[in-house]
């Protein structure tokens, strides 16, 4: 009996050494002592790119040379703002080190600019993350150096008083600090970073725009956006990848107030890195990214179609820009997903359900027919309800989204007045007033005569020519097909 | 006319000779040239180019260029600091704990903020108070000199309501030619820092 | 005999008339070295100290900032100011770097009146001692940049001048006199340059001391916001953490100065 208490007890002794052994070697935070081999010059992208991993075998001494620049750029369409950048752009060039490497850190204030400024790197450990080390006036530049002790993805911004206004403008990036033998391999590496800019005028005001501290101060931002603009990585700016590939996204959150929950429609993340740290969660629809705060998630993309990048708080990604886009190329694979496969007519009270089958359609409803006055008041309220989600208040649309309905080209072009794309949806490619957009309408399943309200009130609201759409057209045109 | 003109001459030269020698001090610091000519052959990076007249704590006119040829440990105090001074100084004195035979000609120059106070006789009584020996200098100046001393050496400093200085704590070290070679900011600094930046420049 | 001495009257009184009419005309042409009086008064500094309002003396302040032809005046009479002649410990390399490589013989900048910039601390004080003036100390340029625009009640009209400026960027050669003339008369105290004041380095930060209190953290950092009198003005903030960020021999492409004058 004796002997085998005393087996269980070394047993437990071993186990727990052991134990112990694995965890020392698996250590987070890296002996400052540890010898550093060489230097290399690092190099710095702007989003949605991302630099290579640096090769060297043992830890190096990386230099990283950032410049700030004020200057006037765009915001959104027909909105200019003077930004502050780190580099020329927001967000500030992507800084790619490994755990343990010593970073000497060369900050350039360009002599044109107006104001100083200075940097605060997350992944510091020293007074001010840097600031303290790095203020400086425009012409003048500051050298400080540290190691890199922990692994994680950072944030860096200035912190140059009124801190707020310095994050505002613009000045804010990534870092990231990687194990020496780098990430897992991934088909594809993106920059995205959010943040919010407080303006003068409401969204969407022409012209140029200056800051607005109140509302600042408020947190009431009139944009919200990914890197840097309204439409900066959709449309023709959207990240591609094909079909099949894994996806590496490593996001920020500059802020300088919201706290984002970052969520990629159609995609589930397979991993999430949480807060850019260490914990590791998987399978994650929505990831918290606190302002001043990052996150990497990781997916492997199995259908084809385009992924929205959005901050689900929806009204900063529909109505003040908090959208980006991944399309992904490739061939079906209806396996995973199939798209719509039925439609049909649904009685609630009814015992039988009827199908429609595609070819023989029938008549929705009865045939109401209105005057233009009472189109328009039933128009607006369908409009609200229905269309404007997508096609936004007074039918402006999101550039390279979801078109425009104000004077647009393409409806006043097509013969049916539009009633076929309530109908029917539409999907591919089509260009409206010089801008191409390709994405998928779904058909509105509504009665003749709330279709002919709705596209009344497009036709005379939105400066598409006027004119009256009755139910009877509505009527021919579902009878066709 | 002419040998009246040299022999003026002559006399003039003789004057301004004799004029420029220095004046006697009970203090021990020894000077070799008088700090006029001392001043001409100075570096351009050198803080001894500021030729304001000081006074040290035993009343006497002090120029920096008297500093020339020895190394410097320099810093900025008032004597009514009940706090950051005292701590300072404690400071310099541990430096000066360490100094051996080869650093026997390091001076410790304390400049004031304190124009209204810091009179010599009160600086000399703090000097004695603090026990401060031979090669430390304290020096009282007018405020517009202060402010011009305090730039050189960028030492941020404000009087406040109660007469009283809000300030920087910066330790410089300054070669022979008075050029700055390393400054060390804070209070309870080692000393280590500082005595490799002196055994540098002697 | 008559006739050469009346031309002689008839010039000699033309002459005096010429130089008494000269003088008059000269008297009112708007001068450079114009100053304008401040009167006495109280201000809430942007920092709090021991007491929430300042008192600041009557003073003269100059009407304008120092200009380009002024300055050359200042450096043709003392050469040792010169750009090639300047010590290193009083002017980093960028002093008067703008001016061009001929500057004692162009005649564009000797009538340039844009101000002068790329200045140190110690050449604008240089300058003003030579004009018998001094710099304005931190609280007298502060008051004294309080005033409104002539003829605004609204006290935003300031707040938009800066942001417009922060926005948009002095134009290199913008002159005296371009961004607006306040209730004192004293033109561009925002919108044009930055300007040294006398005890810019008064800004404590990083590791100050106090005599019994604690240590500050910094002004870049929460603390400044702590003691700031008022959190949104923002514009302040940015004036004070550009001069924390100062020394005496600095100089930069868009700092200049203008002087000032006790009163008795």
């Amino acid at each position: 009996m004796r002997t085998r208490s005393y087996i269980s007890i070394l047993t437990i002794f071993l186990v727990l050494t052991l134990n112990s052994c694995t965890t020392n070697s698996e250590r987070r935070i890296i002996d400052p002592e540890t010898e550093v081999k060489g230097q290399v010059r690092a190099e710095l992208t702007d989003a949605p790119h991302v630099p290579p991993h640096i090769p060297n075998k043992s830890n190096t001494k990386v230099i990283v040379e950032l410049e700030v620049i004020e200057r006037q750029m765009r915001l959104a369409d027909g909105v200019d703002y003077t930004f502050w950048t780190f580099g020329g752009h927001v967000p500030g060039k992507f800084i790619r080190v490994r755990h343990g490497d010593w970073i000497e850190f060369h900050l350039h204030n360009h002599p044109d600019n107006m104001l100083p400024h200075n940097i605060d790197l997350h992944a510091v450990n020293g007074p001010g993350g840097g600031a303290e080390a790095s203020l400086i006036v425009p012409g003048k530049s500051a050298q400080f150096s540290f190691r890199a002790l922990h692994p994680g993805l950072y944030v860096y911004h200035c912190a140059t008083a009124p801190v707020g206004m310095h994050i505002a403008n613009g000045m804010y990036g990534l870092i990231l600090v990687e194990p020496l033998e780098g990430l897992p391999p991934v088909d594809h590496e993106f920059y995205v970073m959010q943040g919010e800019f407080y303006t003068s005028g409401g969204y969407g005001e022409r012209g140029h725009q200056d800051f607005d501290m109140q509302k600042a101060i408020d947190e009431r931002p009139d944009y919200v956006v990914m890197n840097g603009s309204v439409g900066a990585a959709s449309g023709e700016n959207a990240m591609v990848v094909q079909v099949g590939e894994t996806v590496r996204l490593f996001v920020g959150n500059g802020g300088p107030s919201l706290i984002s929950s970052f969520h990629a429609i159609g995609e589930i993340f397979d991993k999430v890195y949480v807060e850019g740290g260490s914990l590791i969660n998987k399978d994650v629809q929505t990831t918290l990214i606190p302002a001043g705060g990052a996150a990497i998630v990781e997916f492997k993309v199995d259908v084809p179609g385009t992924l929205h990048l959005v901050d689900h708080s929806i009204f900063r990604a529909f109505n003040k820009g908090a959208l980006a886009q991944i399309k992904v190329v490739g061939d079906e694979n209806h396996l995973v997903y199939t798209g719509k496969e039925k439609e049909e007519v649904y009685l609630p009270e009814g015992s039988a359900i009827q199908r429609i089958e595609k070819e023989k359609p029938e008549p929705a409803g009865p045939i109401i027919e209105l005057s233009l006055q009472e189109r328009m008041e039933a128009g607006e309220r369908l409009y609200k309800s229905n269309c404007m989600a997508c096609h936004m208040d007074h039918g402006r649309g999101i550039t390279g989204t979801f078109p425009p309905l104000i004077n647009s080209d393409y409806l006043q072009a097509r013969t049916d007045k539009g009633i076929g794309i309530v109908l029917d949806g539409l999907r591919g490619e089509i260009t409206v007033n010089g801008v191409k957009y390709n994405n998928i309408m779904p058909a509105v399943s509504l009665s003749d005569d709330k279709v002919a309200s709705i596209l009344t009130y497009i036709h005379n609201e939105f400066d598409n020519g006027g004119g009256l759409v009755n139910a009877a057209d509505v009527k021919a045109c579902r009878d066709k097909h | 006319m002419k040998i009246a003109v040299v022999f003026s001459f002559a006399v003039l030269l003789s004057f301004s000779a004799l004029a420029q020698s220095g004046p006697a001090k009970s203090c021990c610091s020894s000077l070799a040239a008088s700090p006029t000519t001392k001043q001409q052959d100075l570096l351009e990076t050198s803080i001894y180019q500021l030729d304001h007249q000081w006074k040290d704590q035993y009343n006497q006119p002090f120029q920096l260029v008297e500093l020339k040829g020895k190394p410097v440990v320099m810093t900025m105090i008032f004597t009514h600091c009940e706090y950051a001074c005292p701590m300072m100084v404690n400071d310099l004195k541990n430096i000066e704990v360490q100094l051996t035979k080869k650093h026997k000609d390091v001076e410790f120059v304390l400049i004031s903020f304190d124009h209204l106070r810091d009179t010599p006789e009160r600086l000399l009584e703090y000097a004695k108070a603090q026990g401060l020996g031979e090669n430390w200098i304290l020096l009282h100046g007018d405020a517009e000199q202060v402010k011009e001393i305090s730039l050189v050496l960028d030492i941020s400093y404000e009087q406040m309501e109660n007469g009283a200085f809000a300030h920087a704590n910066k330790k410089l070290v300054l070669d022979k030619e008075g050029t700055i070679v390393f400054e060390l900011e804070g209070l309870q600094t080692k000393p280590k820092a500082i005595l490799d930046a002196l055994n540098k420049v002697l | 005999m008559l006739k050469p001495v009346e031309t002689n009257i008839n010039m000699s009184f033309k002459r005096i008339i010429w130089i008494i009419g000269v003088l008059l005309i000269g008297t009112k042409l708007p001068a450079q070295d114009e100053m304008k009086l401040i009167p006495a008064g109280s201000y809430k500094p942007f920092i709090k100290g021991a007491t929430e309002k300042l008192v600041v003396e009557a003073f003269m302040l100059d009407k304008y900032a120092v200009t380009n032809a002024d300055f050359l005046e200042f450096v043709k009479a003392n050469p040792a100011w010169a750009p090639d002649k300047v010590k290193a410990l009083f002017a980093d390399p960028g002093y008067l770097s703008h001016w061009p490589e001929d500057y004692l013989g162009d005649k564009s900048l000797e009538a340039n009146k844009a101000p002068v910039v790329n200045v140190s601390w110690f050449a604008a004080n240089a300058y003003c001692k030579w004009k018998n003036k001094r710099l304005p100390t931190m609280h007298e340029w502060e008051y004294a940049a309080l005033a409104l625009p002539k003829g605004e009640t609204d006290s935003a009209s300031l707040t938009r001048i800066n942001t417009d400026w922060y926005s948009r960027k002095t134009p290199q050669h913008a002159e005296v006199g371009s961004s607006y003339e306040n209730q004192y008369g004293i033109w561009d105290m925002y919108g044009l340059i930055w300007e040294w004041v006398y005890d810019f380095n008064s800004v404590v930060s990083n590791d100050a001391s106090r005599s019994s209190e604690e240590v500050v953290a910094g002004l870049f950092c929460g603390s400044a916001s702590l003691n700031a009198s008022d959190a949104s003005d923002y514009a302040s903030f940015i004036r004070f953490s550009y001069r924390g960020s100062l020394k005496g021999k600095y100089t930069t492409r868009n700092m200049g100065f203008r002087c000032a004058k006790s009163i008795n």
